[in-house]
């Protein structure tokens, strides 16, 4: 460990950049590189809303039915290009789900094949307001979604994105909102 | 040896060097010459990597402008994705720039070159690097990233508000293409405030028909969409999808270094009565007494090179049939507008350079002509130090060069399937058109077509 410690500062001695791991430099992960959403971030943002949803009545219910659950996309509603880290927050809760046998979800392939398959049809838009028909078609009793906001402000030094994630369990049915939460975060640049 | 010094001197004072200028002139002479492609290679050859797919290993300042011109390099060869990845990726580099208080870099501005600066992108080049990103995501279908450029859009005009005056921040061609991704998002009120915001900007005939379209599923009311409501006798809309045409043509004019007559440089510069940037009273008496002596006969200054225009967008047909276009945005304007802005402070700071410049080798003449006694040895002394700061002081070239000079816009309803688009565009040698067979899917369908000569 501490020769490629010793090794990663010379390298870095010589001027140019070097590619490095989190193994070989301690806190890599820990310091922001934009105002984007790293994996701290969304650690951070699942964390909170998973917690509040395994306790929710209704994953309760779902540990004596496991149900059919389809989740669908996050809807990027922010001024920041975040959609690939929105995917890695869902495959996160897939994998919890699936692991913890709490309902049986269905693939995320074949639902991104739909979706993408209406999509088509609609012009290119996924429509938040068609989950309900979207969760039917994948014969799904309830579907998780959400929306991620952000209020952005930039001033002559410094810019501030403030994130609200807003994640809910919908029953597909009935339409009905059986779990909600939010999550909030800040990154800024600043002097 | 005896004549090697001032050979050597002359050859200093000869060469003004160009900075981004001459950096970026293969990439431009490229474009120029309609080499789309050979402007690719060059800006690669420039970035040190071997193709558009790959990013530099380091950042400069002139990294992040490079990537900017290759995003807009690539956008002109169809490629959107790798377009967007680098304009996200200057972008962000630009953004650190710009926010950065750069002290140093200030007073070296003053004191040894205009380069000495941080790049601070003007007005025009922070929206349209938004604006290009959104026609970027538009043209891959990508309406949830387009919605993310508007956004971006909105968070710099906001703040572009707030630092200029009234107006300037307006930037027609965005917010015409942000109201589009909202609207085939099905989101009416969005849509008709954007739409809103361009119609302050310009005069869009091409966005009467979808305003009366979306006020029927919207409350959002302004003078601009009252006034479009209340005119008689516009078409009803045509059912179908929104086909939209982009033709953009030429280039904005470029930066380059001039040596400017002292006597004229001066009078400019005394003209500037901004309370940051005026001349203080001491170097005025500087400046005089440097002109008095005969110690300086020019200056470096960036100068805006117009050029000609030598092609322009004329007209689409759609299946053979002509549809209408309007400009959408005069890019060269813009660019013309932000460096006369800018002019009478470039000016000051060549200026006070100099001047600096003029008194650093006077000195140096004078120190070594008393400790040696040698009158030439003190001239050669006083010359060498001045050549030395003339030969750094290279004025500030940086601009984004590879956009172009005006834009303009066509818009129908088409039934989805199947359609053949030509774009005509008049050249000075005779016109130039260029087709695209288009599968127009339900919903909307964007082109984009770059002539760069």
């Amino acid at each position: 460990m501490r020769i490629l410690t010793t090794a990663t500062v010379l390298a870095m001695g010589c001027g140019g950049p070097t590619y490095v791991r989190d193994t070989d430099v301690k806190n890599l992960d820990e310091y922001a590189m934009g105002t984007g959403l790293d994996r701290r971030d969304i650690d951070r943002l699942y964390d909170e809303n998973a917690r509040s949803m395994m306790e929710s009545a209704v994953v309760g219910q779902w540990k004596k039915d496991s149900p059919v659950v389809a989740i669908l996309p996050i809807t990027n509603e922010t001024s920041e290009h975040v959609g690939p880290q929105l995917e890695a927050l869902l495959s996160k809760l897939e994998t919890q789900l699936v692991n913890g046998g709490f309902a049986q979800v269905v693939s995320r392939e074949r639902q991104n094949q739909l979706i993408a398959e209406l999509e088509k049809q609609r012009g290119g838009a996924f429509d938040p307001g068609s989950a309900a028909t979207y969760g039917k078609q994948l014969g799904a009793r309830y579907f998780v979604t959400g929306k991620l906001h952000d209020s952005a402000e930039r001033t002559k030094g410094e810019r501030r994105v403030q994130y609200f994630l807003f994640m809910q369990v919908v029953d597909v049915e009935s339409g009905v909102i059986r779990w909600q939460n939010e999550a909030k975060l800040s990154k800024g640049l600043v002097q | 040896m005896r004549h090697r010094a001032p050979v050597a001197l002359a050859l200093l004072l000869a060469s003004g060097c160009g900075g981004y200028e001459s950096t970026v002139r293969p990439v431009r002479e490229s474009l120029e010459r309609g080499d789309k492609s050979a402007a690719l290679r060059a800006v690669n050859q420039r970035l040190g990597v071997k193709t558009a797919k790959q990013r530099p290993a380091s950042f400069s300042e002139e990294t992040a402008l490079l990537l900017l011109e290759r995003g807009a390099i690539l956008h002109s060869l169809s490629r959107y994705a790798d377009s967007a990845q680098d304009l996200q990726e200057a972008e962000k580099h630009l953004e650190l720039l710009d926010l950065s208080k750069d002290t140093a870099g200030s007073l070296g501005k003053y004191l040894y070159s205009d380069t000495a600066t941080v790049y601070r992108a003007p007005a025009y080049e922070k929206l349209l690097l938004s604006t290009l990103n959104l026609l970027n995501y538009l043209c891959l279908q990508d309406l949830e990233n387009a919605r993310v450029e508007a956004r971006r859009l909105t968070v710099m005009q906001d703040y572009l508000n707030t630092a200029m005056p009234q107006g300037k921040a307006r930037f027609g061609l965005g917010s015409y293409l942000a109201g589009f991704a909202y609207e085939q998002s099905g989101r009416a009120d969005e849509a008709l405030r954007y739409y809103d915001e361009a119609l302050q900007a310009e005069e869009y005939a091409t966005l009467h028909e979808p305003v009366r379209r979306l006020a029927r599923a919207s409350t959002f009311r302004s003078p601009r969409i009252e006034k479009i409501l209340a005119a008689q006798g516009g078409e009803a809309a045509a059912e179908g999808s929104d086909l939209l045409v982009v033709l953009s043509a030429g280039l904005v004019p470029k930066k380059e270094p001039e040596r400017l007559p002292i006597g004229l440089a001066f009078a400019i510069a005394y003209d500037v009565t901004h309370p940051r940037y005026r001349m203080t009273e001491k170097q005025r008496r500087d400046a005089d007494v440097v002109v008095a002596k005969s110690l300086l006969k020019w200056v470096n200054f960036p100068v805006l090179r117009k050029r000609q225009r030598r092609i322009w967008p004329v007209g689409v047909d759609l299946d053979g049939k002509n549809v209408s276009t309007e400009p959408a945005m005069n890019v060269a304007l813009r660019a013309t507008e932000a460096y006369d802005d800018m002019k009478g402070i470039l000016i000051v700071s060549a200026v006070t350079r100099m001047v600096a410049r003029a008194i650093a080798g006077e000195a140096a003449g004078y120190g070594v002509k008393k400790a040696t006694g040698e009158g030439v040895l003190g001239l050669l002394a006083g010359l060498a130090t001045e050549a030395t700061l003339i030969a750094a002081d290279r004025p500030d070239t940086r601009s984004w060069t590879s956009i172009p000079a005006e834009v303009h816009v066509a818009r129908v309803r088409v039934p989805p399937g199947p359609h053949r688009i030509d774009a005509h565009f008049a050249a000075a040698w005779g016109s130039r058109p260029a087709r695209a067979e288009s599968n127009v899917p339900l919903g909307y369908k964007v082109h984009s077509f770059v002539e760069t000569q």
